[in-house]
C-alpha cells in the first residue's frame, strides 16, 4: 500500500521505551484513521498528513509523560480536532458528489448486480447526507471499531448520548434505504 | 413498538450491561417484530460500513489518477513542442528573410520562451510522433475558420491519452488537447494544454 511509505520512522523511533508498541499502534490505527478522515470529507493526501501529525503529537504526548491509557481514542480525538479545524474539508464531508466513484466500485464488484448496487449506493448516500454531523461522526467512529465509551471521549459527549445518537442514526438509515 | 426498540442498536453493539443484554436476548426470541428490526439495523450498519470503505477506496483512486495525468500532460507538451518545431521549420520566414538558425522558438503563455531545435528532438519523441500519426489516432490539425479578431486558439491538436500512456493508465476516451496560435512571425503563441477527462471538463495544465 502506498501509505506504508509515509516517513514516520523518525518520530516513532523517538518514542524510545516501547518502539514495538508504537509501531504496532501505527500499523493498526493508520488505516482506520485515514478512513475516518476521508469519510469526513478530506482528500486522501490531507488525511495522510493529519494522521502523520497525530502520531507526531502522540510522540510528544508520551515523551512529556502523558497517559498511555486510551491511546486509540486519544489519536482519534487529535485527528478529529484537526479535521474540524480544517474547515473547508469539514464542510464538504459527505456532500461531495462521490456517488459516481461509489458507483464505479459497484460496477467492478459484480456487473450483473451493478444496477441494483448503484441504486442502493445512491439511496444510502442520500440517507447519510440527511444525518446530523453528530450522527455521522458517531457512526463513522463506530465503523472504525471504537466502543461507545471511546466515541464519547473523542466527541466529548456522555456515553448515553453516544448510545442515543448511534441508535437514532441507524434507525434513520434502515428506514430510508430499506436495506 | 416495543420499549426495547431504542436499545436494539446498543444490544447489537454489545454495549449493554449483562442484565440488559439478557433481558433483550430473551425478548427478541419471542418478539418477531423486534427480531426483524434488529436484522434491519444490522443490515444498515453493514451497508454504512461498506459505503465508508467505498469512499476510502475512491479517495485513493482519485489520488493515483492525478500524478499519472500530470506525467501524461508533460509527455503531451513535449509532443506538442516537437510538432510545433517541425511545423515551424517548414514555414517560410516573413519578409523573405532566410532563417538565421535552425532553432524554432515558441513563446509560451506567461512570457516563458522555449527553444526547440528540430534536429534536437529526441529520437524517441520523434518516433512517438510518427507512430501516433501512422496509427491515425491524432486528429488532423484543424485550420479552423481563423478570425483574426478572435481571441480563441487557431489550431487545436487532440492527442488521445491511449496514444501516450500505457494501456489502463487513463480512462478510455481521455484526451489531451493543445490549443495554440501562429503569430505573424510564424512563431507559435498562446500555447495552452488541457486535459479532457471523462465525465467532467478537466483542469488546465500550462507549461
Amino acid at each position: 500500500m502506498s501509505g506504508d511509505s509515509v516517513p514516520l520512522a523518525l518520530p516513532l523511533s523517538r518514542l524510545g521505551t516501547d518502539l514495538r508498541e508504537a509501531s504496532t499502534l501505527y500499523q493498526e490505527l493508520r488505516e482506520p484513521l485515514v478512513r475516518y478522515l476521508v469519510c469526513l470529507g478530506m482528500s486522501f493526501d490531507e488525511a495522510q498528513d493529519v494522521v502523520q501529525d497525530a502520531f507526531v503529537s502522540l510522540q510528544r504526548h508520551l515523551s512529556s509523560g502523558g497517559s498511555k491509557e486510551n491511546i486509540r481514542a486519544w489519536l482519534f480525538r487529535v485527528a478529529h480536532n484537526r479535521a474540524r479545524n480544517h474547515q473547508t474539508s469539514y464542510e464538504r464531508r459527505f456532500r461531495a458528489p462521490l456517488d459516481s466513484e461509489v458507483e464505479a466500485i459497484a460496477d467492478q464488484a459484480s456487473p450483473e448486480r451493478a444496477v441494483l448496487e448503484k441504486e442502493k449506493a445512491r439511496q444510502l448516500g442520500n440517507a447519510i447526507r440527511t444525518l446530523t454531523d453528530a450522527e455521522r461522526e458517531c457512526l463513522l467512529l463506530r465503523a472504525g471499531g471504537l466502543r461507545y465509551r471511546e466515541i464519547g471521549e473523542i466527541l466529548q459527549i456522555p456515553i448515553s448520548s453516544v448510545s442515543d445518537t448511534v441508535g437514532r442514526a441507524i434507525k434513520k438509515l434502515a428506514e430510508r434505504c430499506n436495506v | 413498538m416495543c420499549d426495547v426498540d431504542r436499545r436494539l442498536v446498543a444490544w447489537l453493539d454489545r454495549e449493554l450491561s449483562e442484565a440488559e443484554t439478557a433481558e433483550i436476548d430473551q425478548h427478541v426470541k419471542t418478539c418477531p417484530e423486534c427480531r426483524s428490526r434488529a436484522d434491519a439495523y444490522e443490515r444498515a450498519s453493514i451497508a454504512f460500513n461498506a459505503y465508508c470503505d467505498a469512499l476510502r477506496a475512491a479517495s485513493e483512486r482519485q489520488k493515483t489518477l492525478r500524478p499519472k495525468l500530470a506525467a501524461a500532460g508533460a509527455v503531451a507538451a513535449v509532443l506538442a513542442l516537437a510538432f510545433l518545431a517541425q511545423y515551424r521549420a517548414t514555414q517560410p520566414r516573413p519578409h523573405g528573410r532566410a532563417p538565421e538558425t535552425t532553432e524554432a522558438d515558441a513563446t509560451l503563455v506567461g512570457g516563458l520562451t522555449a527553444a526547440v531545435s528540430p534536429s534536437a528532438v529526441h529520437p524517441l519523441q520523434d518516433r512517438l510522433v510518427r507512430k501516433v500519426h501512422r496509427r491515425n489516432v491524432v486528429a488532423p490539425v484543424e485550420e479552423q475558420n481563423v478570425n483574426p479578431f478572435s481571441a480563441g486558439p487557431a489550431i487545436q491538436v487532440t492527442i488521445p491519452a491511449d496514444a501516450v500512456l500505457p494501456p489502463g493508465a487513463a480512462p478510455a476516451g481521455e484526451n489531451f488537447v493543445v490549443d495554440f496560435n501562429i503569430g505573424p512571425d510564424g512563431s507559435a503563441q498562446e500555447i495552452r494544454l488541457r486535459t479532457q477527462l471523462t465525465g467532467f471538463e478537466g483542469g488546465v495544465t500550462q507549461p
